[in-house]
């Protein structure tokens, strides 16, 4: 099955997760595996992205993978898989936070590969710095690395709900609840984050428009 | 490093290795739950004298504590139980205001009616109310214990406060066999009979809810 990468805007792929799910909680086996195809791409970017390591990000994904399974009686009708989805993979990171008597998951001395490091905050990146700014890989990197610097200063919630926003791309209802709270929250969280991390990096932006000038 | 497919395998074989029934079982294990919850019930409420044990009070005070009671562990059961469009079922401050709220607005009615009927209100005051306190945990344990399990790993959003929740709404309604069985009226007999179970309930939850319906990492086969 053809699923669309993250970033795609065809969200074509939820309707399909979505049924899949339905089909599955209803006792149709063969559906798992189309529902794995949807959402493992998005759920393994947002666990990465969160542990900074690829090893615990795959055990986590299929931690995840098999709580849904285990609690798929328990999946609503016709309810949206991914924020579920999410949710089950957002307990779980906390969870074996807890379990590593509260040490922080975004350590320095992660195993992740330095290559992949920052695959989000390069698009991030991309998305602050167009054409006309920095185009080199080395001053690309520097930026991606500054952000998620930025980024690791916001406060928790204010992170978590950008990060479930901008990074991985769900609509403000979905962000709303993966993190158990309203769309307003969210909206609120999301745009103080932001606002933060514009003014954090204005510096960054004022060096841009210097150069396109 | 995995390589997606190998990723994909791995997730495949331990979903096949644990057995997990679908959606239709949800609602038999439910109605198992309802209806033990509703024998076991009975079956209290006959062994200790049934309606005898009450008798003497006038109908109009039955049927009104009955009703208000039967209002109030309605709403707390909707509230904790209710099974909306979203896996979310319910913020944490909803959750939260029914197990702290249920048991404060059943003791300022029970302070309202005696208020209002100091006569009824004083019949049988020296009952401290060790039966019902016992009576509301027994019979409240059956379906907070039952619905416990049947959610169990299932709450990935606030299962403390679920718990309590559930709690709470399990007493309300245990609550209501003991309301059809006790005459007494007096405040303090209700803070202590009727109303500190539903609170106890309501820690008993919380812990269920963090131990039995939260989900949490577990060793990989």
């Amino acid at each position: 099955m053809w699923v669309p990468p993250p970033g795609c805007p065809d969200e074509s792929w939820k309707l399909v997760a979505n049924e899949a799910m339905d089909r599955y909680a209803g006792g149709d086996d063969a559906a798992f595996s189309e529902l794995y195809d949807a959402l493992s791409p998005r759920l393994l970017a947002f666990l990465v992205r969160r542990t900074r390591d690829s090893e615990l990000a795959a055990d986590l994904l299929q931690q995840t993978f098999l709580q849904m399974h285990c609690a798929r009686r328990h999946f609503t009708r016709k309810a949206e898989v991914l924020p579920w989805a999410f949710a089950i993979a957002r307990r779980l990171i906390i969870d074996r936070v807890r379990k590593a008597q509260h040490e922080p998951t975004r350590s320095s001395g992660s195993s992740f590969p330095p290559g992949a490091l920052d695959d989000d905050a390069s698009l991030l990146a991309e998305t602050a710095c167009p054409e006309g700014g920095p185009d080199s890989a080395i001053e690309r990197a520097q930026v991606a690395r500054r952000i998620d610097r930025e980024l690791a200063r916001l406060p928790h919630a204010h992170r978590e709900a950008f990060e479930l926003v901008k990074r991985d791309e769900l609509s403000m209802a979905e962000a709303a609840q993966v993190l158990g709270t309203t769309v307003a929250a969210v909206k609120l969280r999301a745009h103080r984050g932001y606002e933060a991390l514009r003014v954090a990096l204005a510096d960054l932006a004022d060096e841009w428009q210097v150069e396109r000038e | 490093m995995n390589s997606p497919i190998d990723l994909k395998l791995r997730v495949m074989a331990a979903v096949q290795r644990t057995p997990s029934p679908p959606r239709s079982r949800l609602r038999r294990e439910t109605q198992i739950v309802a209806l033990v919850t509703f024998a076991v019930a009975a079956g209290l409420f006959f062994a200790f004298d049934g309606m005898k044990h009450g008798a003497g009070r006038p109908a109009w005070f039955l049927a009104a504590s009955l009703g208000v009671w039967a209002a109030v562990a309605a709403s707390a059961s909707l509230g904790a139980w209710r099974r909306g469009t979203s896996f979310a079922k319910g913020s944490v401050a909803s959750l939260v205001a029914i197990a702290v709220g249920t048991p404060l607005l059943l003791q300022a009615i029970s302070i309202a009616f005696a208020w209002s009927h100091p006569a009824l209100a004083a019949l049988h005051a020296e009952r401290i109310g060790f039966r019902c306190f016992a009576l509301t945990l027994a019979a409240a344990t059956c379906p907070l214990v039952g619905l416990s399990i049947v959610r169990r790993s299932s709450n990935p959003m606030h299962p403390i406060a679920s718990g309590a929740a559930f709690g709470v709404a399990s007493g309300a309604c245990a609550g209501l066999m003991v309301i059809l069985w006790c005459p007494v009226a007096a405040p303090m007999h209700m803070a202590v009979g009727h109303v500190l179970p539903i609170a106890f309930l309501a820690v008993i939850g919380s812990v269920l809810g963090h131990h039995v319906m939260a989900i949490r990492t577990a060793r990989l086969r």
